[in-house]
């Protein structure tokens, strides 16, 4: 008869079991990594809600084919005992260190070797005691995902390149995940070495690079680096001049306009006092 | 009176005094009028290259006529007398831009890639009065206005992706002045009376009005020299009477 409390309070707990994986530095549920993080640890947060009812450990694995299935002989990563459970009220959770180059996707091949793009799911689950003494396995609400990508981004193509004042602009097109590094030599000295002048996230569009001089005469290049750190081919080696311009202002000044702007005395709120003086004296 | 006769009158006179307060509400249909809000679009076309001194056309050589400005335009009534009277603030924003032109070394320029433009934030303190006696007590729904105020506007001249500096002088500053408009209103009432209480009803909003306006402006400091940002234009909008 004392068990009949407990007995009667197990479908309810059954009901509110649980388990949340997720990125421990990114509210995102997918890390895209390349070979540059072989040697990295994703920090993975778990949280798992089992009641007293436990009839397996709780088991933490990466699948290549999802979550759907069991672990199989999918290496573990971490497990949580029954004991544990018990000992923090049926809840626990924590974070653990998953090693990229230990991702169950390499094969016969290693990380740093690997030259492919595949992904693999992070499961998790564990088996509670039912009404009748079957055991239910609860999988994770959550499945985050690692992908793991060695391939590097096209090459990419400057499509022109446009002068502006002590700058050139590079028309580029690129995917939105891409960044940019531009190369920078003098024309005049091809033995000069390359100069990494920018580096940018991009909308397609291109790229800017600034603080260039007039009339000298650049030869450019860009590297594209995606957001696993695959670094493409440098582009084809292109050339460009800056030249000094001259805009509305400027054509305004030229012609003679008497406003000064904001730097001098005549401008903004100065001006509107100096207006309110002058009305004053004017009126006494 | 007999006993039963005070029970019926007890009886009826809820109904009677419910039947009082409906006809009340039914009156009283316009909930009190104390704003006015504007939203207003048109072309703006500074008169810059009427400024005295200028030798050449700065305005015409590099942008291609006037640009959008888009203003709103907020008022509070103090007199609704014979007519509205109120004061008003608006803010808006135009920009125009157009090609820089690349400095040649022999001398001389030409059209370059970079863009260069001008940007403005015209901002105006106005009294205005609406002659709206005819559309409140006998329903004709043309509302003339005039409106007249002071004028300041925030200016900046840019080139490629900041203010232009030239010699030390950055192009930016703000320059004042005055303005006059004359409009006329179109009251949408009459389109759909009860629609027009129920948005008064249930959003508070007494009036709608489309509008057509012309304004005089004169922004150049007051005539004492420097960039002129006056204009001459028509400005179209819907306003919301609350």
């Amino acid at each position: 008869m004392r068990l009949l409390p407990f007995l009667l309070l197990l479908p309810a707990v059954a009901g509110a079991q649980s388990i949340t994986l997720s990125f421990a530095d990114a509210s995102t549920d997918t890390r895209v990594v390349g070979p540059n993080s072989c040697d990295a640890r994703i920090a993975v947060n778990y949280e798992a809600l089992a009641g007293i009812a436990l009839c397996e450990r709780m088991e933490i694995w990466a699948s290549e084919g999802g979550c759907e299935a069991t672990r199989g002989d999918a290496p573990l990563l971490a497990s949580v005992s029954n004991s544990e459970f018990l000992s923090n009220a049926g809840r626990v959770s924590g974070t653990l260190d998953v090693h990229v180059g230990a991702l169950p996707i390499f094969g016969e091949s290693t990380c740093a070797a690997f030259g492919d793009e595949a992904e693999v799911s992070l499961c998790a689950s564990f088996k509670v005691t039912q009404l009748y003494g079957d055991c239910l396995s609860v999988q994770s609400s959550t499945e985050p995902v690692i992908v793991f990508d060695a391939l590097p981004p096209p090459r990419p193509v400057i499509e022109s390149v446009v002068a502006l004042d002590s700058a050139l602009r590079l028309r580029v097109p690129i995917d939105s995940d891409v960044r940019l590094f531009v190369d920078l030599a003098l024309a005049d000295a091809p033995e000069a070495p390359w100069t990494r002048v920018a580096s940018t996230t991009t909308t397609g569009q291109g790229v800017t690079v600034s603080n260039l001089e007039n009339d000298v005469r650049y030869r450019l290049r860009v590297i594209a680096e995606d957001s696993a750190l695959n670094v493409s081919e440098p582009s084809e080696v292109v050339e460009g001049t800056p030249i000094a311009t001259q805009g509305f202002w400027g054509d305004y000044k030229d012609s003679g306009g008497s406003e000064v702007g904001c730097s001098a005395a005549g401008s903004g709120p100065l001006t509107l006092l100096a207006l309110l003086a002058l009305l004053w004296r004017r009126r006494s | 009176m007999k006993r039963w006769m005070y029970g019926v009158v007890a009886a009826l006179f809820p109904v009677i005094a419910g039947a009082q307060s409906i006809q009340i509400e039914q009156v009283a249909t316009e909930s009190p009028r104390t704003s006015m809000l504007e939203f207003k679009l048109g072309s703006w076309l500074p008169l810059i290259d009427s400024e005295d001194g200028l030798t050449g056309t700065p305005y015409a050589d590099t942008f291609d006529g006037g640009m959008l400005l888009f203003e709103v335009q907020g008022e509070r009534q103090f007199f609704q007398t014979f007519g509205t009277a109120s004061v008003g603030f608006s803010v808006g924003y135009a920009e125009k831009f157009g090609r820089a032109r690349a400095v040649l070394p022999g001398g001389g320029t030409e059209p370059s890639e970079e863009a260069t433009g001008i940007r403005v934030l015209p901002m105006r303190l106005l009294a205005v009065y609406r002659f709206d006696v005819g559309a409140q007590r006998y329903g004709i729904p043309l509302v003339p206005y005039v409106k007249a105020g002071l004028v300041g506007i925030p200016f900046w001249m840019v080139k490629g992706s900041g203010v232009e500096n030239v010699g030390g002088a950055s192009g930016s500053g703000i320059r004042f002045g005055y303005q006059a408009t004359a409009g006329v209103s179109l009251q949408l009432d009459f389109l759909d009376r009860r629609f027009a209480r129920d948005f008064d009803s249930g959003m508070g909003i007494n009036h709608s009005y489309l509008f057509a306006e012309y304004t005089w402006a004169n922004v150049d400091n007051f005539g004492t020299g420097g960039l002129v940002l006056s204009s001459r234009g028509a400005f179209f909008g819907l306003g919301l009477e609350y």
